[in-house]
């Protein structure tokens, strides 16, 4: 057993000297003294090491040279001889870890104590040490006694914390628990010379390290390996307690093969997939039975005494099963009962065959309700027909919710790789942002997902990049250094809604406004409030980063947010507090097969406004309505001024309402944008399937597309940003209302 | 008594004993014991002492958040730091030092090598 040489870069002292270089004073006497005399105690010491000796002479050489002042630029010089050291330590490491012996010829070894354990293990011993030892000769008995009750004490608390980590993985302040039970034991253990356990607590603290850092996570493989280096050291402590009543200090069994183990678990082909086949029975007890862990005997014993502690923390305490099969059992235990949970088998079904079927289902309901509506059904007196037209419309509808489930997923997927993203660009952006997620199991039409991925993407970088600031600014401003990301998908009122708020800087009113001016997207701000000044952001082109990140930016401003909400017919909201953080609300259709619409009249015509665009609809008095030069027609509501546009000038439509009072105004858009449509009257809510209107009319300004209507006819969807655009257009440019810009019969 | 007044800041029970023993071999006794940087701040009301020797890994408040945290208090602004723990890398060197730490050590020390150190932050006045 080697007890003589220490690590050579210890003894040589480099990395003190690369310290006291750190903290160096260049104008003080004292200081440069001092890094004269660590540099020459290490130059007598790397006598036998003619690069490191070579790299410290020049160092010491510029050293001379700053202190007589013969050096024209001291800074420059300093930093030489930084970079000196550096190459000092890693030629000093280079020549040490190859060839084990030259620690031999390196001088000042340390007091022949065995207390000071060397801090690699002898590469001519074997992978682990030999499996006896004695106790360090000169071991102080009460000591190493309080040592393994407090490493006892430690483990508990470890135990305790891995078992929670058994059901969630990504619990941090139990990998942190793991971590300093691993840490403590192995420094305490390395004064006591416990050379063994020292060792292998220290392999165990690199793993977790490895968890800590989120470089792996503590599943599979990786948590197997913790909880055997638990067991492990429990055997150990119990060895140590052994030995002091006078046995010999022996290796538990499987130390050996832990101890590789944990030096290079990836090449021993751990990962965090690796898992244990699962078993069927439930309780925790009787899988550790079934699986001949635990006698039934035994484990009745504990769970009749377990009391108020769960009853795998009470087998462990009770030593009728150790911690690794507890643990094994308990993951068992999940896998069935999820298992179990979905049980049902499923299959893959082509997504173009399904969208075909949703289709189909949509025009069945659109033609179950013409049967309905039928005068022979509902005036006919026919009560016998219109009973059994009404059970079919239960059954359709019932279809119809069933066929839709069938492409809802949860955004569970979508917010896993914004957790991902986070942490790239937090990174990357040397900020520290956790990213919360809620309601993960929320669901949307499989094919708004994929068009949702680029808005959230961009936002997120929009947060992480811009909105929330570096630490050493938050710490400034008060908040704590790590920031906070939160993404959550619920439902409301018939719609999916998605926040994603930050507690950054917000926005910058005056910035966006300034930056609005310049590039002739507003005159000034004069009446605009912060919500109509923050939607500018969606803008094309609109950017107030006058730097542009490799990150995100390119650029492009947030209008790529508005246009992939817009194509989903949703619409997003931002909420901004100066130093306290920005939300982004959108608010989008559960489905895009079918369309929660309000069927308006305008005329003879009849139209659909998607309900998510609407805000409300009034009727308004002859005072709110006033015509300002320049800017058209606008109606006063609740102190907010906007545009009226009258749809039936827009598609050219006789005979409808003139008399804005008479009629009903429809308030939609978002902020800045918002605008009320008059039409003459509501005619109710209704579900429809949309269509696109075919490649022989292309593309209509301010429709969307067409449904077909419960009475056969067809209704245009109005397209609520388009109809906005097309109508803000006409004003500005003064041209006439076209008529007939569309009408269909 | 003699030697300096230390406040040993550690959360493992054994290790203070092994510190402390190692203090009183270089003439040092009169040691103050808290176990993590919570204990250590409302410990600090009896007054301060001449050198602080800190643990890193702590629950609650670890000895980096410790150390922080003195070195923004005027009364402890300039009382030395040494911090015993084991630092490995020039990262974690960087910031035990951008703490505010004089000095660290690695553990296993032996009680020569933890009185160089002191010897160090605390020249004889």
């Amino acid at each position: 057993m080697n007890t003589g040489a220490p690590d050579s870069i210890e003894s040589l002292n480099l990395n003190d000297l690369a310290t006291l270089l750190v903290r160096c004073d260049l104008t003080s006497t004292d200081d440069s003294k001092q890094l004269r005399e660590s540099l020459n105690v290490a130059l007598a010491k790397a006598s036998e090491l003619p690069r490191v000796r070579e790299a410290l002479e020049s160092a010491t050489h510029h050293l001379d040279n700053i202190v007589s002042g013969a050096a024209s630029d001291p800074a420059a010089v300093f930093s030489e001889i930084g970079r000196l050291i550096e190459t000092a330590i890693e030629e000093s490491e280079g020549m040490i870890a190859p060839a084990g012996n030259i620690t031999a010829a390196i001088p000042n070894p340390p007091p022949p104590s065995a207390a000071v354990p060397p801090t690699k293990p002898d590469p001519a011993e074997s992978q682990s040490p030999s499996a006896v030892e004695q106790l360090p000769a000169d071991a102080d008995a009460g000591l190493m006694g309080e040592f393994v009750t407090e490493g006892y004490e430690y483990i508990e608390g470890a135990e305790a914390a891995l078992l929670s980590l058994e059901t969630n993985p990504d619990d941090m302040e139990a990998v942190n628990t793991v971590f300093r039970a691993f840490h403590t034991i192995k420094g305490t253990s390395a004064f006591l010379g416990l050379v063994a356990i020292s060792e292998l607590a220290h392999r165990a603290e690199s793993l977790l390290g490895r968890v800590r850092d989120r470089e792996i996570r503590f599943t599979g493989g990786y948590a197997d390996l913790a909880l055997r280096a638990v067991d492990i050291l429990k055997a150990l402590l119990q060895a140590i307690q052994e030995a002091l009543g006078g046995e010999p200090l022996r290796r538990p069994e499987g130390y050996g093969e832990l101890f590789g183990l944990l030096e290079n678990p990836e090449a021993a082909g751990i990962s965090s997939e690796t898992v244990p086949e699962p078993i069927t029975p439930l309780r925790v007890g009787d899988i550790l039975v079934a699986e001949g862990k635990a006698r039934r005997d035994e484990i009745e014993m504990v769970a009749v005494d377990q009391g108020e502690q769960p009853i795998g923390m009470a087998i462990i305490k009770s030593e009728t099963a150790s911690l690794t099969d507890v643990a094994h059992a308990l993951r068992t235990q999940q896998q069935i009962a999820s298992t179990d949970r979905a049980v049902d088998s499923s299959m893959r079904v082509r997504t173009d065959r399904l969208d075909r079927l949703i289709d189909m289902v949509g025009e069945l309901v659109i033609a179950q309700s013409m049967v309905a509506q039928d005068s022979t059904v509902i005036t006919g007196g026919h009560h016998g027909l219109a009973k059994k037209v009404g059970h079919t419309g239960k059954i359709v509808r019932e279809l119809q919710d069933l066929s839709m489930s069938m492409r809802m997923v949860p955004f569970k997927g979508a917010f896993q790789k914004m957790a991902r993203l986070t942490r790239d660009l937090a990174h990357k952006n040397g900020k520290q942002v956790d990213l919360i997620t809620e309601g993960e199991d929320t669901e949307i039409d499989r094919n708004m997902v994929d068009v949702l991925n680029d808005p959230l993407v961009h936002m997120v970088r929009n947060a992480v990049d811009h909105g929330i600031e570096p630490p050493d600014s938050r710490r400034e401003a008060g908040k704590s250094p790590v920031g906070v990301l939160r993404l959550a998908a619920y439902h409301a009122g018939g719609n999916v809604v998605v926040e994603l708020s930050d507690d950054g800087r917000g926005l910058n009113r005056e910035k966006i406004i300034k930056k609005a001016v310049a590039t002739g997207v507003i005159e000034s701000d004069k009446g605009m409030s912060d919500r109509e000044v923050f939607n500018l952001i969606f803008r094309p082109g609109f950017s107030t980063v006058e730097q542009v990140t490799d990150v995100s930016g390119r650029g492009v401003g947030m209008d790529v947010v508005k246009r992939g909400i817009d194509a989903l017919r949703g619409r997003v909201e931002i909420d901004s507090q100066p130093g306290r953080g920005c939300t982004f609300t959108i608010r989008l259709p559960l489905t895009m097969a079918i369309t929660d619409g309000m069927l308006v009249r305008v005329g003879l015509q009849r139209f659909i406004i998607p309900t998510v665009n609407i805000h409300l609809s009034f009727q308004p008095v002859a005072g709110a309505l006033s015509t300002i030069a320049g800017r058209g027609e606008m109606v006063m509501l609740r102190d907010e001024l906007m545009p009226v546009f009258r749809l039936h000038r827009l598609f050219g439509i006789q005979d409808a309402i003139e008399d804005a009072t008479r009629g009903l105004l429809v308030v939609i858009g978002d902020g800045d944008r918002r605008c009320a449509l008059l039409v003459d009257e509501l005619l109710g809510q209704q579900q429809v399937v949309a269509k696109s209107l075919g490649g022989g009319i292309g593309n209509v300004p301010g429709v969307s597309g067409g449904a077909i209507l419960g009475d056969g006819r067809v209704g245009l969807i109005i397209d609520a940003p388009g109809v906005t655009a097309l109508a803000r257009q006409l004003a500005t440019s003064g041209a006439e209302y076209v008529t007939g810009a569309c009408s269909l019969a | 008594m003699s030697g300096l007044k230390i406040m040993l800041v550690d959360d493992s029970g054994t290790m203070r004993k092994i510190e402390k023993m190692s203090l009183a071999k270089i003439g040092h006794d009169q040691v103050t014991e808290a176990v993590n940087g919570v204990d250590a701040l409302a410990k600090l009301k009896e007054g301060a002492p001449d050198l602080f020797l800190v643990d890193w890994n702590m629950p609650e408040m670890n000895g980096l958040q410790f150390v922080g945290a003195l070195r923004g208090m005027a009364e402890f602004k300039s009382v030395p730091i040494i911090m015993l723990t084991t630092v490995n890398t020039q990262d974690e060197i960087m910031a035990v030092m951008k703490a505010g730490a004089n000095d660290f050590l690695n553990k296993p020390f032996t009680p020569e090598a933890l009185q160089e150190k002191i010897a160090k932050v605390c020249p004889p006045k």
